[in-house]
C-alpha cells in the first residue's frame, strides 16, 4: 500500500520528488533483498527527509505531507520488524 | 517622512523584497555545493575499495564542515545554513559508520552517496536562485 503510492510518485513531474521517490523504491527493494541493514535502511530513509527539507522547490505542501507519512510509513514498518 | 517610506518601498520593490532579508549569491558557497556534489557522485563507484572509499567520505566531512561553518559565518543567511547544517547531518551518519564499522555493505554506500548527491543538487539548485 505504501509502496504503490510512492511508485505513484515516481512518474511525477517536479524532478525533486521524483528523485525522492525512486530513491525509497530502491532502498526498500535493497532492504527487502537484505542487501542493507535494518538499522542502514532507517537511515537512508531519514535522510529522504532532509533532502525533501533541502529542496526547498517543492512548494506544494500536500505533496510535503504526502511525502512525509509515505517515508514514515516505511521507517514505522521496518521499526516494528 | 511619507517620501522616505515611499523610497522605502520604491528601494524594495526594485531590489526585489528577498534581497534585503537574504544574503546574496556567493560563489564560494555555490561551489562547495558543487564540489560535495561532484565527490558523492564519482565516489560511487569505489564503493568497492575499502582504502579508496574511506578517502572520500574522510574528504566529504570536511568539505561539509567547510561549507557549515562557512554558511554559518555569512550575515543574513539563516536559511541556506539551515541547508548547510542538513546536508552536514546526512554525510556525518556516513562518516560515523565508516569511522566506527569494520564492514561497510557497498549497496548502503552507494545508496547514501546517492542521496548525498541528490540531496547537494537540490541545494546548488537553491543557492544558485540567490539574488545576484
Amino acid at each position: 500500500m505504501i509502496r504503490d503510492d510512492i511508485e505513484s510518485f515516481a512518474d511525477y513531474d517536479n524532478e525533486f520528488i521524483k528523485s525522492i521517490a525512486e530513491q525509497a523504491i530502491k532502498i526498500d527493494n535493497d532492504f527487502k533483498a537484505q542487501k542493507i541493514s535494518k538499522e542502514e535502511y532507517v537511515e537512508l530513509l531519514e535522510d529522504l527527509n532532509l533532502q525533501k527539507n533541502i529542496s526547498q522547490s517543492i512548494k506544494d505542501l500536500s505533496i510535503q505531507e504526502r511525502l512525509n507519512k509515505l517515508v514514515t510509513g516505511l521507517i514505522t514498518a521496518a521499526s516494528a520488524l | 517622512m511619507s517620501s522616505k517610506l515611499f523610497l522605502l518601498a520604491l528601494v524594495m520593490l526594485l531590489s526585489g523584497c528577498s534581497s534585503i532579508f537574504m544574503s546574496n549569491y556567493d560563489n564560494y558557497e555555490h561551489s562547495l555545493y558543487n564540489e560535495i556534489r561532484t565527490v558523492s557522485e564519482l565516489g560511487k563507484t569505489e564503493c568497492s575499495n575499502k582504502e579508496e572509499i574511506k578517502k572520500i567520505v574522510k574528504t566529504l566531512y570536511f568539505k561539509a564542515s567547510l561549507l557549515k561553518n562557512y554558511a554559518g559565518a555569512l550575515d543574513n543567511n539563516e536559511k541556506s545554513f539551515k541547508i548547510s547544517e542538513d546536508l552536514k547531518t546526512i554525510i556525518s551518519e556516513l562518516h560515523k559508520r565508516y569511522s566506527n564499522v569494520d564492514e561497510v555493505s557497498s549497496n548502503y554506500c552507494e545508496l547514501k552517496l546517492t542521496s548525498i548527491e541528490k540531496a547537494a543538487a537540490a541545494a546548488q539548485y537553491n543557492i544558485a536562485r540567490k539574488p545576484k
